[in-house]
């Protein structure tokens, strides 16, 4: 049998056949068959949600504007936010780094609802919470752009989002 | 409205060195002097009621680790408060609660109560922030935050 | 072939293919351990798509501290448990193990069956650290930190575990003296 040591603080050797290992695998892992309706739901889903992000950066080309206004959404629209590393702090697309990033995507006003900033103050905080939560229980109509966890429908759990987006030790993030 | 108290602990297994058996191994790493201690969070909001708070605690000295929240006193704020359960066993945690209803506290009311690990005998360097408060139309309005220690509430 | 980060970072980008390759490379692994956790393939499936869902709203702040595995592990566990609440079904954990299928015939030592029995006897923080890294081949520091606990306390938890499966007479067999 081959050997497999387990080093526990460098002190302690367990000598564990690699049979350990391989029958626990065929004990555990189940052979999956993921039916291609499931498949389709969650890319299909993904594939609205991200097309429609980018169909946010493509619609100020479509639209004629002055040529200033041109120039700025040209240079708006080429510049790419710098990629995000794993040991760097909050991503360049965060909203606290409004003033630096020049990316659309992140600052358009459904972008920022969508992430909870639902007074459009710029933070994501408790309030928001709290105002759409008097929002619902007043009956009146509803934006679209509150149903923070896309789900089809604005309520008590979109309201739950925001609140827990706002207590997130991760700020900036939904 | 039946108060709810949701007091969530994550229980800390401090297992003592049992030795022989395993030579100079340890079974788990030794914690000493560690000491359980709920901290008491108030909010002050004057002649304001007070309908929506949030607030950020952090021990600077880095002695303490949070292992449970409760809620308020107040039947506004009788139910457990948002907090990422990342702060758990953590020493920063921001928490936060809101009361859609009429019936709101106004002057010093607490808010939560933090139950906390501290480690070793030295006092933790709290820092606590009051980022939020307001009363039931939405504005923020001027309050003052502060906390006790002790299992008095 | 990309790597997770680079898919992360294009999907932030609003790349679509990206996740997608993000969702395949996974997929497998989420409803595997999805359906370990829930013993219940309709949660499973439920579970594989309220995982990507959360995945999804991250973008376009996703970040990678850790590996991907790392990353969803919480993710899956936490959904799994608050499907089965929804459920109101819990299944323990013998009956599972009953549904898997019959041991290969026995070879010199301890069958797969009674490996699942001294596993099945195992407490359960032990038993999900020993499936972690025999099964999902995850290191300690990895575990420690998809689950959120030190170290130290996987090495003990993943040291007594070990100790009960090499002290039972239908699992000795496992280990090399």
């Amino acid at each position: 049998m081959t050997e497999n040591h387990e080093h526990l603080d460098g002190n302690f050797d367990l000598k564990v056949s690699d049979k350990l290992s391989a029958d626990l695998k065929g004990l555990f892992e189940r052979e999956v068959a993921i039916p291609a309706e499931v498949d389709r739901a969650i890319l299909d889903g993904a594939g609205q949600r991200l097309v429609r992000h980018r169909r946010r950066r493509l619609l100020p080309w479509a639209i004629p504007t002055a040529a200033a206004a041109v120039i700025v959404f040209a240079v708006v629209l080429n510049t790419k936010p710098e990629p995000a590393k794993l040991d760097e702090g909050p991503s360049p697309l965060a909203p606290q780094r409004k003033a630096a990033s020049k990316d659309v995507y992140s600052y358009s006003l459904a972008a920022m609802v969508s992430r909870g900033d639902v007074d459009l103050n710029g933070r994501v905080d408790i309030l928001d919470a709290f105002k759409l939560a008097r929002h619902i229980e007043s009956g009146n109509s509803m934006n679209w752009k509150w149903d923070i966890n896309g789900d089809g429908v604005v309520d008590r759990q979109d309201v739950d989002s925001v609140a827990f987006s706002a207590v997130s030790l991760d700020k900036g993030v939904l | 409205m039946k108060k709810l108290i949701a007091i969530v602990l994550i229980s800390v297994s401090m297992v003592v060195s049992v030795g022989a058996q395993q030579g100079d191994w340890d079974p788990e790493p030794d914690v000493e002097n560690v000491r359980f201690e709920p901290l008491h969070i108030y909010v002050d909001s004057g002649d304001s009621s007070l309908a929506a708070y949030q607030f950020e605690l952090k021990d600077s000295a880095g002695l303490i680790e949070i292992v449970g929240v409760e809620s308020g006193e107040h039947a506004a704020f009788s139910e457990a408060p948002y907090y990422d359960s990342a702060a758990l066993a953590n020493n920063r945690i921001i928490i936060a609660a809101f009361n859609t209803t009429d019936e709101l506290p106004t002057g010093r009311t607490r808010v939560a109560t933090v139950h906390l690990q501290i480690k070793g005998d030295a006092e933790p360097d709290y820092e606590l922030e009051l980022t939020i408060a307001a009363n039931a139309d939405g504005d923020e309005i001027a309050a003052e935050i502060s906390f006790e220690k002790g299992e008095q509430k | 072939m990309e790597s997770d980060e680079q898919l992360v970072q294009a999907a932030n980008e609003g790349d679509a293919e990206a996740f997608e390759s993000l969702y395949y490379r996974y997929r497998d692994w989420v409803y595997r351990l999805a359906f370990r956790f829930t013993r219940n393939r309709e949660q499973a499936l439920d579970v594989l798509q309220e995982t990507f869902a959360y995945l999804l709203r991250k973008l376009p702040n996703l970040k990678l501290t850790a590996s991907m595995t790392t990353f969803l592990y919480p993710v899956v566990k936490h959904v799994s448990i608050t499907i089965g609440r929804k459920s109101r079904r819990e299944k323990p954990i013998d009956e599972g193990l009953a549904e898997l299928p019959s041991p290969a015939p026995e070879q010199a030592g301890a069958s797969r069956a009674e490996l699942a029995a001294v596993m099945g006897n195992l407490p359960e923080d032990q038993r999900e650290i020993v499936l972690m890294r025999f099964v999902e081949d995850m290191s300690i520091d990895e575990i420690a930190a998809a689950i959120g606990i030190p170290a130290g306390t996987v090495k003990s938890r993943f040291y007594r575990a070990l100790q009960t499966l090499r002290n039972d007479r239908r699992t000795r067999d496992y280990f090399l003296e």
